[in-house]
């Protein structure tokens, strides 16, 4: 793989501008106190505050698309997320994700060297899972991962994952679902559509196929962890205890490098699964408020065109299978409303809006536990072989391994 | 110009007039085009004169021999011209649902209408085309008053009668009125206005329970039509079209508990599939209630939301239906009309193109 040259990097970094002085002052410190911050400190301190208010940081990638950057994310994240991390290690972590000089051109230029073949894809997937352990809203995941949708191999199934598994933050369940049924179909990305047919939509097709997928598919174990959680509004007998032994599954090769990320992903586990009879109940409240009635003419419609005699005198020639211009407009109009949307919206709010917030702390452990994954992909291929840890961000993650 | 009837007498809008009443009085499924060409020439001749009456002939003769499009066109001209008059309104809102496909124009239709009636009030032509449009478009609570208003004006109007029975047979739920629709029939047959009347009767017959008898009512409106004459198939097929939604879904409908079964999609359906999931839940309540109770959930409040469902769900049916057999209705009965009447005078007097007694 051939080194490419990373434009920013020609002239002075942008991260090398001085912090500006009335920061300085604010925080009683002298311009040369501020460092650049590369790897975060654990615990924070007051100049590594300054540094990343005034944009005196590398952000991620923003040395070019090599293994050392790789395993300075993957460090970022041990020292964020870590025993000794800062309480807002994670802020902190997710605000090395993009510079405000250069954008977004550092996960672009990452981006370009894997489609590329000049990176291998397992940095975009870092990239991606670096903000997806971290808890990252909608917006900021998407704008990550977006840049990797035509990317290669693993990169790219989890950038679709990453850019259409989302939508609670402002209830753009809707075009998120849409995204999700665009995307070419593989394992993950049908059980995640199955995920919003059930438990947004209320849909028992769903449901169905994700009992089907947990028993027939191969997917990977955030994918059943997805699925399962599916079930669990169901109210199906030990859900809840396997929601939580595949999350601790999913967490143990990392626990000892992220351990904060363990107890992120609890709360919003315990959050979720502390009602369950409650979750059910609302869940099929909002489902009993659905229109059931226009689904079951227009079930009507297409079963009376197809199966239905004609009474009629024949010698005035068959009738054709459609129905009256009266009958397509219930057919169509719904149609055009958009069906998850009225699945979805429907009028009981306050189980609605129960549900979603289900969903959304499901969507919000479910990248985590896909960044863990990363993490523990990325500590197994990135571990030095040969040689000891060189490298600060390599002492982080391996300081306990020998030459 | 050639006269119509007897010797050349009196001005472009009287010779248009004249030609209107031959197309009228000629009428066999259309008027000869040439009649109604002179009728269009005369009224031109009559409009340059600046005679709104002109204007809405040439656009009503137009659009008589099949130029909707220019008929409409001309109609909206004459209204921006002459916002105040209420013939080119009411000229528009015939014209629109005498239109092949008059339920995509029942809006506008609908409009025209009210306009013509804030104009021209207490005209019982104007309120009656008005229900028709109204209930084209579906709003059936504002059809079924123009119907009503209608009867005031003229109790002995059969079109109002037809259209307030049907509302309130597939709206309201007035059984009665099925009753209604078929005596209209035989009266309409007095009147040499069968067919479109028997369709309204079919329904009325079916929601008796009458099924042999609504078939052969179904029969009797499309007996005017050819068999096998493709031009007039379109006719037949929605009518039959039209008669196979009533079977499915309105009142005479058997509801039988597997029928309801299969109304909604059978055992599989999400309405089916969700009532059974809320039963297995207040059971679980039942056994459990302690548990239930503690998460705030009562078998008792399950139990109302599986009702609750039924109830919305059987009257979202009733809904839905009514708003297929009512606009499935001015579906086949309107273009039917079109091709088989001519508009009646009070519509040409509603105009402003001729002037009616009494």
């Amino acid at each position: 793989m051939t080194q490419r040259p990373v434009p920013w990097l020609d002239g002075k970094a942008p991260w090398d501008e001085p912090a500006p002085e009335a920061l300085c002052a604010e925080a009683g410190l002298v311009r040369g106190d501020v460092p650049v911050v590369r790897l975060l400190s654990a615990p924070s301190n007051i100049p590594e505050l300054v540094a990343l208010r005034a944009e005196r940081f590398v952000p991620l990638f923003g040395e070019g698309p090599s293994r050392d950057e790789a395993v300075r994310a993957v460090a970022n994240l041990a020292l964020a997320l870590g025993e000794r991390a800062d309480v807002r290690g994670g802020d902190h972590a997710l605000s090395l994700s993009t510079h405000k000089a250069l954008g977004s051109r550092p996960i672009e230029h990452l981006a370009a060297a894997v489609r590329a073949g000049d990176a291998p894809a397992l940095y975009g997937e870092i990239a991606i899972g670096y903000v997806g352990i971290l808890g990252a809203s909608d917006t900021l995941r998407e704008s990550v991962a977006r840049h990797f949708l035509d990317a290669r191999d693993g990169a790219q199934r989890e950038a679709r994952l990453a850019t259409t598994v989302g939508g609670g933050d402002y209830a753009s369940w809707r075009e998120h679902y849409e995204a999700l049924c665009a995307m070419p179909s593989d394992p993950s990305t049908r059980v995640a559509r199955s995920w919003f047919d059930w438990v947004l939509a209320r849909r028992f097709s769903g449901l169905d196929h994700l009992r089907a997928a947990i028993e027939s598919e191969a997917l990977d174990p955030a994918s059943v962890w997805l699925a399962e959680s599916a079930l669990f509004v169901q109210g199906e007998d030990h859900s809840r205890d396997r929601l939580v032994a595949l999350a601790e599954s999913m967490m143990a090769p990392v626990a000892r490098f992220v351990p904060r990320v363990i107890s992120g992903c609890a709360r919003d586990l315990v959050e979720g699964v502390r009602t369950p009879v409650s979750l059910r109940w609302k869940h099929l409240r909002a489902a009993a408020s659905k229109d059931h009635a226009a689904a079951a003419i227009r079930h009507w419609l297409a079963a009376a065109t197809a199966q239905l005699d004609d009474d009629e005198d024949h010698t005035a020639g068959t009738l054709g299978p459609e129905p009256t211009r009266a009958g397509r407009t219930a057919i169509e109009a719904r149609t055009a409303a958009g069906e998850f949307l009225l699945d979805w919206f429907v009028g009981d709010r306050d189980a609605r809006e129960d549900v979603d917030a289900y969903a959304r702390r499901i969507v919000r452990v479910y990248h985590r536990l896909r960044g863990a994954q990363m993490v523990a992909r990325a500590l197994e291929e990135l571990a030095p072989s040969q040689r000891g840890p060189e490298t600060a961000a390599e002492r982080v993650l391996w300081a306990g391994t020998k030459a | 110009m050639r006269p119509s009837f007897g010797p050349m007498l009196g001005t472009p809008f009287e010779y248009g007039v004249i030609a209107l009443e031959e197309a009228r009085l000629t009428w066999n499924k259309g008027a000869a085009p040439g009649i109604l060409s002179r009728a269009a020439r005369a009224f031109d001749d009559a409009a340059k004169t600046g005679d709104v009456g002109g204007e809405v002939g040439a656009a009503v003769a137009r659009a008589l021999a099949g130029d909707s499009e220019s008929a409409i066109r001309r109609l909206r001209e004459a209204i921006a011209k002459h916002p105040d008059e209420a013939g080119p309104y009411v000229a528009l809102g015939v014209v629109l649902l005498r239109d092949a496909d008059p339920l995509s124009h029942a809006d506008e239709a609908a409009w025209a209408l009210c306009a013509a009636r804030d104009l021209a009030p207490q005209v019982a032509f104007i309120e009656r085309e008005l229900a028709v449009a109204l209930c084209a478009a579906g709003h059936f609570m504002a059809a079924l008053q123009s119907a009503r208003a209608a009867l005031a004006l003229d109790p002995e109007d059969i079109d109002a009668r037809l259209w307030s029975a049907l509302l309130r047979l597939y709206f309201g739920g007035d059984a009665s009125s099925s009753s209604v629709l078929v005596e209209l029939a035989e009266e309409a047959d007095n009147q040499l206005r069968g067919p479109m009347f028997w369709l309204g009767a079919a329904a009325g017959l079916y929601a008796r329970c009458e099924f042999h008898e609504a078939r052969i009512a179904l029969r009797r409106s499309i007996a005017p039509m050819k068999m096998g004459y493709e031009p007039e198939r379109p006719f037949v097929d929605a009518a039959r079209r039209w008669m196979r939604e009533v079977r499915g879904f309105g009142p005479g409908v058997a509801m039988a508990p597997d029928r309801w079964l299969k109304d909604v999609g059978g055992p599989q359906s999400e309405y089916v599939r969700t009532r059974a999931a809320l039963t297995a839940l207040r059971d679980a309540c039942q056994r459990d209630p302690e548990r239930a109770l503690a998460e705030g959930v009562s078998a008792l409040e399950v139990e109302a939301a599986i009702s609750e469902m039924e109830a919305r769900t059987r009257r979202g049916m009733l809904d839905w239906a009514a708003r297929l057999l009512l606009r499935g209705f001015a579906e086949v009965f309107l273009p039917l009309r079109q091709y088989l009447e001519p508009p009646p005078y009070e519509a040409f007097a509603a105009m402003g193109v001729v002037l009616l007694d009494g």
